[in-house]
């Protein structure tokens, strides 16, 4: 019993973990629309759309409808021919105008049945204005999309461009979560050294910040990998990389000036300081500096690490308690890499 | 306190003087970067003026603040200790490093004109933005400087620590100095850069109140 208090939170971080690694990447995705060929039709002609469909389950679903839908206005398939379950070819009847008042020309395609519920591709087409074969005398209906499905069950949701590496929030957002807790956690003990001057205080510090560089090389990493799919580079220059890079830069010069100071207390004292003063240096790189610039990276102008709606709630049952998953081990690891240190110092 | 910042500063500037070696030494150091800059690039276009014209500021900042503390060291230090307390040293050499940075900015910026023509078609704005500038890289680099004198090799520390510091300061002022390369009044174009400008006041802000906080526990042993 004992051992359980001082345990309880590094078991806690343990079972966060494999709860969010376990179910972060097993829960499938909702299913959605991958392509849908050809990308231009003529307005007023008959359009055969080759609809790709990701995690669906066509042929065994009933009650299929699909319709073009430009701001309230739709127009329903005529006809709709499933050939497989990712496969579904449906024929439109494109009307001779665009809805009256309406610039954009690039309609939502929305598919619905019992199966797979109702799944969209934005964008899908774009439509020409054509003055000749005119064999479509349909029109564009006003909010005529009614009684739609919905998926039930545990699902992740479905981007396109992100595809399966949406799982990479739990992993890469998550990392850089911890690591500003460890950051503030090394920050707080800084304080700690300065006003009160006691030893331990500067280990746990150098410790903690330690751990919160790992942390930060590792949501680095995710974060190329991440880059790599759906960027199309490991590393564009893009200003939040920069920025990331040049603060874990920043935090790197912290064991540089420590290793350049001899005597003990000297160290404890200039690297307080440093640690205070680049802890309050990164607060603009990150909070501030992105704003300025353009940015591939979700969630411009806002928060800088995501959009508001780039999580859902089945994403936040995975992604807030991976967060403090992650921030446990850190300060578990910390914790370990202190009381090293303090061995090989033999301060016990 | 205010008494004692008036008093460092007027034995800063005499001892500057005294030496004035020194700063010409800076002064021939931005000639000659600009000298160097006009060889190499025949035709400098408006976005890389702007940001050679920063670089060089950079490192001459960094050069003149380098020295910040080299005469405090040892028994001098400990005489200073006893006179006066570390924010007041502090606010004092930030005071005499905006100022010597300051018109060494405004130097550059007439040399630079003079060689190789200046972009820069909104010069208030552009004033305004190497006031803040000098302001916000004296501020970063004293407190930086501070931690390096009392390090080895403390001219290496001074870019390792300082540089990855001051970089948002010199992303803002290059962002900042974009503004000035169209026509308009202060008014205009200020209004323009308010997000620049208000995002390198906050920064300053941050600095300034941390590096007071902080600068007392560096001096004292």
């Amino acid at each position: 019993m004992k051992n359980l208090k001082q345990w309880w939170w590094k078991i806690t971080g343990i079972l966060l973990l494999i709860y969010g690694f376990t179910f972060g990447m097993l829960i499938p995705l909702k299913p959605g629309i991958v392509t849908a060929e050809p990308f231009t039709a003529v307005l007023g002609q008959q359009l055969q759309l080759n609809v790709q469909g990701y995690n669906t389950y066509y042929t065994t679903a009933k009650d299929f409808r699909a319709w073009l839908k430009l701001d309230s206005f739709s127009i329903a398939a005529s006809n709709i021919e499933v050939q497989s379950d990712q496969q579904v070819a449906l024929t439109f009847n494109l009307p001779e105008h665009l809805p009256s008042t309406i610039e954009e020309r690039s309609p939502n395609l929305i598919i619905d049945n019992n199966v797979d519920g109702t799944h969209l591709l934005p964008s899908a087409i774009y439509l020409n204005d054509s003055k000749d074969t005119l064999i479509a005398k349909e029109q564009w209906n006003l909010n005529a999309i009614s009684s739609l499905n919905k998926k039930s069950g545990i699902y992740f949701p479905y981007r396109n461009t992100l595809y399966e590496t949406i799982r990479n929030t739990y992993f890469h957002v998550s990392l850089w979560f911890a690591m500003m807790f460890l950051f503030i956690g090394a920050f707080v003990q800084s304080i700690k050294y300065l006003l009160g001057k006691q030893l331990a205080r500067d280990y746990k510090a150098s410790s903690l910040t330690s751990i919160g560089v790992h942390f930060g090389i590792l949501g680095l990493l995710t974060g190329a990998v991440w880059a790599k799919h759906t960027w199309g580079a490991y590393w564009s220059w893009d200003i939040k990389q920069n920025m990331t890079a040049i603060s874990l830069l920043i935090y790197l010069a912290y064991f540089v000036l420590r290793a350049s100071i001899p005597d003990v207390d000297k160290k404890a004292r200039l690297s307080a300081v440093y640690n205070i003063f680049a802890f309050v240096a990164i607060i603009p790189l990150i909070y501030v500096i992105p704003r300025l610039f353009s940015s591939l990276h979700p969630g411009n102008g806002g928060n800088p690490a995501f959009g508001s709606q780039d999580l859902d709630n089945t994403m936040r049952l995975i992604f807030y308690p991976i967060i403090i998953g992650w921030t446990l081990i850190g300060f578990w690891i910390a914790q370990l890499n202190y009381r090293i240190k303090r061995l090989g110092e033999k301060l016990y | 306190m205010l008494k004692n910042i008036v008093h460092l500063l007027k034995y800063e500037f005499k001892r500057e003087l005294r030496q004035a070696h020194a700063l010409g030494g800076l002064l021939l150091y931005v000639l000659s970067t600009l000298f160097i800059i006009f060889i190499s690039f025949a035709n400098v276009s408006g976005p890389i003026w702007i940001i050679l014209y920063w670089i060089i500021v950079l490192f001459a900042a960094v050069n003149a603040i380098l020295r910040s503390f080299s005469n405090e060291m040892g028994n001098r230090r400990l005489y200073y200790f006893s006179l006066v307390n570390g924010a007041e040293l502090y606010v004092a050499k930030v005071i005499y490093n905006f100022i010597i940075l300051g018109v060494l900015s405004v130097l550059n910026f007439i040399a630079f004109s003079a060689i190789s023509g200046s972009p820069i078609l909104n010069i208030p704005v552009f004033l305004f933005g190497i006031g803040l500038g000098s302001l916000g890289l004296s501020m970063a680099l004293t407190l930086i400087a501070g931690i390096a004198s009392q390090s080895t090799n403390n001219g290496t520390m001074m870019t390792i620590l300082g540089f990855p510091v001051i970089i948002p300061i010199l992303l803002s002022l290059v962002h900042l100095s974009a503004f000035t390369l169209q026509v308009g009044t202060f008014s205009t174009v200020g209004s323009e850069a308010y997000g620049d400008i208000m995002s390198l006041i906050g920064i300053i802000g941050l600095l300034f109140a941390v590096s007071v906080f902080l600068f007392p526990f560096l001096w004292k042993n």
